[in-house]
């Protein structure tokens, strides 16, 4: 019974939901780290620019991330479908 | 507020939610709002409009649940107008038909609902901490919504796949908030368990009932909102991984927002019972083809491993939250 419900097919989906998790922990690190942290005292338009680059450059790793994530699941699906 | 009270009231309402999907089914096929379930090797008929008895099963339980714990009221309320302006946009979709990129934009609208109640612009992310979204977090929650609504409408292709997901995702999300001790997700939760609990009953294989548009972009929009409401905006995206991968898959290989009536070949095709990959490129990939690339399956199997998938997205979801949350 289990091995029927954990066939390859199911584990390749897996792994895409494990490798989807990866990414968006991936992105985070980059927001963390990578993006320049909003320090007290500065005026209140570089707060604005900074927040609105940081939700720019975000938004742009994750659809890159996403990208990736499709690049992927599309080769494994063609891949096993339409074997070589 | 006492937890029996609010148990006893969710029975009766879930209890009347029941009757309603059972005293609509003769009239709605007395009418013929009925369709083929193209996945079975038998003529299995289902009622397509199950958002009508789905949506009063989910007033009468927030109905029920704001008498019984009155300081939650707001929220109910703001849940409930959710819910209504999610099933009015899916039954305009169910009759007239909405295409792809306008339902992107409408499935923002039942948004408003949430602007009702008191929201925090400070959400909290995993390994980011607290930030804050004074501006942001009013223009990125009718998009959630909207993706949320519409992720739930795209995965609701199989008998019972939509509510079990959900009601695993919603026990999820009680479960961490029990580990944080916050107790207002789980009374925002309960109701919609009690509601996805009876309509569940009726979706499980063979279903009795389908969801429609109107039903299942009201199910996404709703736990959008629970999940906005209680500050569990990212737990729920993480929950929702195969979710994501099923509409992500979907709109890049089909290059946009294409209705699933104008594709010029289906993701999957069915032969005696059982659900083969198409082999046509042009064919979208979607999570059932994904899960059928290599050997057919039969429905049953499917909806089981899609199920799994979810438990395992939830669990990881729950341990994001936990171990990495700030």
């Amino acid at each position: 019974m289990l091995n029927h419900l954990l066939d390859s097919d199911f584990i390749r989906a897996l792994l895409l939901v494990v490798y989807g998790w990866a990414l968006v922990i991936a992105a985070l690190l980059v927001i963390k780290f990578l993006i320049i942290p909003i320090k007290p005292g500065r005026s209140l338009l570089i707060m604005y620019i900074v927040g609105i680059a940081k939700v720019v450059v975000s938004t742009a790793i994750l659809l890159a991330m996403l990208y990736v994530w499709y690049l992927l699941s599309k080769r494994i699906y063609f891949k096993r479908i339409i074997p070589a | 507020m006492h937890l029996h009270t609010m148990l006893l009231s969710q029975i009766a309402a879930s209890t009347l939610g029941f009757l309603a999907f059972r005293h609509l089914e003769p009239r709605f096929k007395a009418i013929g709002l009925t369709g083929i379930d193209v996945h079975k090797n038998w003529d299995h008929v289902a009622i397509e409009f199950g958002g009508i008895p789905l949506l009063l099963t989910l007033v009468a339980c927030y109905a029920a649940a704001a008498i019984a714990a009155s300081c939650m009221s707001r929220f109910y309320l703001a849940i409930m107008l959710v819910a209504v302006l999610s099933f009015t946009l899916g039954m305009l979709d169910d009759v007239a038909g909405i295409s792809g990129p306008v339902k992107g934009v409408v499935f923002t609208l039942p948004s408003v609902g949430l602007f009702t109640a008191e929201l925090n612009p400070y959400p909290r992310l995993p390994i980011v901490g607290m930030t804050r979204l004074t501006i942001f977090y009013f223009i990125i929650i009718p998009i959630y919504v909207s993706v949320v609504a519409n992720s739930a409408n795209m995965i609701d292709v199989m008998n019972g796949v939509l509510p079990s997901t959900c009601i695993i995702m919603l026990l999820g999300g009680i479960l961490l908030a029990y580990f944080k001790g916050s107790t207002k997700p789980i009374l925002l939760s309960v109701p919609m368990l009690f509601t996805l609990a009876v309509y569940l009953y009726y979706n499980w294989f063979p279903a009795k009932y389908f969801a429609g548009n109107c039903g299942s972009h009201m199910i996404g929009a709703v736990m959008a909102g629970i999940a906005i409401l209680s500050g569990l905006e990212f737990y729920l995206v993480m929950a929702m991984l195969p979710y994501v991968l099923n509409s992500f898959s979907y709109l890049t290989s089909v290059k946009g927002f294409l209705e699933r009536t104008r594709l010029e070949a289906r993701p999957v095709i069915v032969r005696s019972g059982l659900i083969y990959a198409n082999k046509d490129p042009r064919a979208p990939i979607t999570l059932v083809g994904l899960l059928t690339s290599t050997s057919p399956k039969d429905e049953k199997l499917l909806i089981r491993q899609i199920v799994l998938l979810s438990v395992f997205s939830t669990v990881l979801s729950i341990a994001t939250e936990v171990l990495l949350g700030a």
